[in-house]
């Protein structure tokens, strides 16, 4: 912990500085999008992020309940408060695009609206936590919420197939790549500077966890 | 073209973060160090020097 928080931290500090770069100056603008097409490259690396949080939060959860460990709650804990930040980014992100190419901040559009759904059932998850007068019982009950939680997922990525939306399809995937290189390498960059940035975010948010658990004990044991 | 809405997606999301991280880091250092207060009598150095 004590050498990997330094160096996430570093390389997601240089990641960044370069994903802005290619992002905001190196990168073409759109035909369609002209420079809008920027927020792209800070939305869907933060929706990608969010993602990865809930799946975090899934292995947590499924983990805590099977093997009673509390390590697997506080990996759960902290990538579903994450999870949550990341969320309310894309949205707002994906609100400021859509002003700015749709000429609406809000539709009722199933990508959109599975999105919120996903947002809300994860504050859901920590309000339970934050609420529970018996911490054991709230880990319980939010684990069985971050499990179930974690179906709206796929449905929310899938959703762009199954119904007719606004929203744009997925523009990459393997072997169909809908974008134009310079901008890949744009939106690529900026994916791993947000994988590294959320690893770091990741890993202090346990530690902090730990730290409280290890303040609790003290306080039980009447040090504090 | 005005730049306003890409200056404000990535002023929030810069925002955010940062205020995250902030939070995060001073929350961190206030429970690292009441831990290590209420921790350090109980070393076996301290242990002696009582």
């Amino acid at each position: 912990m004590r050498l990997s928080l330094p160096l996430f931290g570093g390389l997601a500090l240089i990641l960044i500085v370069l994903g802005l770069y290619v992002g905001l100056l190196a990168s073409p603008p759109d035909a369609l999008q002209r420079d809008y097409v920027r927020i792209m490259y800070v939305h869907v690396p933060s929706a990608a992020v969010a993602y990865l949080s809930f799946a975090a939060v899934f292995v947590g959860s499924i983990g805590f309940l099977w093997k009673r460990r509390v390590i697997y709650d506080q990996v759960a804990h902290s990538a579903a408060e994450l999870g949550v930040l990341f969320t309310g980014l894309t949205l707002a992100l994906g609100m400021i695009w859509g002003k700015a190419v749709w000429g609406t901040w809000w539709t009722w559009d199933a990508r959109l609206v599975t999105t919120a759904i996903l947002f809300l059932i994860y504050i859901g998850y920590l309000l339970i936590r934050e609420l529970a007068e018996d911490r054991e019982r709230g880990a319980r009950l939010a684990s069985v919420i971050g499990i179930i939680g974690f179906l709206d997922v796929p449905l929310i990525h899938y959703s762009v197939v199954w119904f007719r939306t606004l929203h744009q399809p997925t523009s990459v995937l393997r072997g169909d790549i809908k974008l134009a290189p310079p901008m890949l390498t744009a939106l690529m960059i900026n994916l791993v500077a947000f994988m590294v940035l959320y690893v770091y975010l990741l890993l202090m948010r346990i530690h902090l966890e730990r730290m409280e658990a290890a303040r609790a004990t003290l306080a039980l044991k009447g040090e504090l | 073209m005005t730049p306003a809405y890409i200056v404000a997606a990535y002023g929030i999301a810069a925002l955010t973060l940062l205020l995250y991280f902030w939070r995060l880091r001073r929350r961190l250092r206030e429970l690292e160090a009441d831990v290590r207060e209420h921790v350090a009598p109980h070393t076996p150095e301290t242990l002696i020097a009582r």
